[in-house]
């Protein structure tokens, strides 16, 4: 027995990276990797904010976790206020 | 005595071998890894996308972008690794992940488990527990024997939706640890104290009960 899924094709993409360039290759951070990367190549135009946008070339191309062939819109957000669903923590002793 | 919620955690981490990857879900199973022997080496995956998860963080080191798949912010661990959903997906689907540990509103005796919803409640999705029991080789199951309304919820046959069909191998309760085995829950170990009468009280599915059980030992 197997299900099989097709693939996902969307108009748009709206992602959220840690780094990126002019030239749309991204960089994420921790956890949020997520589903971000995979919708990238999903999506006619994917649209990529990033918290840092630094010139081209700047990236280690080693680093990079996705390409910018899959990015058509890149820009960088502002005044970004991080929300914490859940705050797990430990007390220090 | 019935087991509180981190004495099943204890006891589940029992059966956590050295060099395993575990998946915790949401709730009990996230306790089993305080209980975790410290001599052995075991590596914690979370589906979102974190394998080497460490314990929570200490209060105000906290990082809105390392957060476990329910959304509790955590640690890493020296080796950790970050990477994207297929690849997290690939790494439980491809059987890599040796044991995966979830909590239950309801287990069957031919181990159906039902874990995500309830019909008219608004639930935010499965997230990656149909994955996970799709493909994992052994699941244990940290459940309450009952709801609160004293109904047993280790069943002949499960009335809520599934997330996945015949894969529980084990389920540890606050009352019990019993397997699934010839379409029955085996009673292997009784809590302390807890009377063979009273697990069979709890439980509407078909129980085995063979010579003594022993009662648990943490």
């Amino acid at each position: 027995m197997h299900l099989l899924e097709h693939a996902f094709n969307a108009d748009f993409a709206f992602v959220k990276a840690w780094k990126g360039d002019a030239a749309g290759n991204l960089i994420f951070k921790g956890s949020a990797r997520n589903f971000n990367p995979n919708m990238c190549g999903a999506a006619k135009i994917t649209v990529a904010e990033v918290e840092e946008l630094v010139p081209v070339g700047s990236l280690d191309p080693n680093q990079i976790h996705i390409p910018g062939i899959f990015i058509q819109r890149i820009f960088q957000g502002n005044n970004y206020e991080k929300r914490v669903e859940q705050l797990t923590v430990r007390k220090r002793n | 005595m019935a087991l509180s919620k981190e004495q099943i955690a204890q006891r589940i981490a029992k059966e956590v071998k050295d060099g395993y990857y575990v998946n915790l879900g949401i709730g009990i199973p996230t306790l089993v890894a305080n209980f975790v022997r410290k001599d052995i080496e075991v590596d914690f995956q979370s589906e979102n996308g974190v394998l080497g998860m460490g314990p929570f963080p200490f209060e105000g080191d906290e990082d809105p972008d390392l957060i476990n798949a329910g959304k509790q912010t955590i640690t890493t661990l020296p080796g950790a690794s970050f990477f994207d959903s297929a690849m997290s997906f690939s790494m439980i689907r491809g059987q890599h992940v040796d044991l995966t540990i979830l909590g239950a509103m309801e287990v069957s005796q031919n181990g159906d488990i039902a874990n995500w919803k309830i019909p008219g409640k608004m639930v935010k999705g499965m997230g990656g527990a149909m994955d996970l029991v799709a493909s994992a080789e052994n699941i244990i199951v940290a459940m309450m024997h009952t709801n609160r309304a004293g109904d047993s919820k280790l069943l002949k046959k499960c009335s809520l939706p599934l997330t996945g069909v015949n894969c529980v191998k084990k389920i540890v309760s606050n009352l019990a640890v019993l397997e699934i085995v010839n379409n029955s829950f085996k009673l292997l170990e009784r809590a302390p104290g807890v009377s063979i009468e009273e697990i069979k009280k709890a439980t509407e599915g078909d129980l085995i009960i063979e010579g003594t059980i022993p009662e648990i030992k943490f």
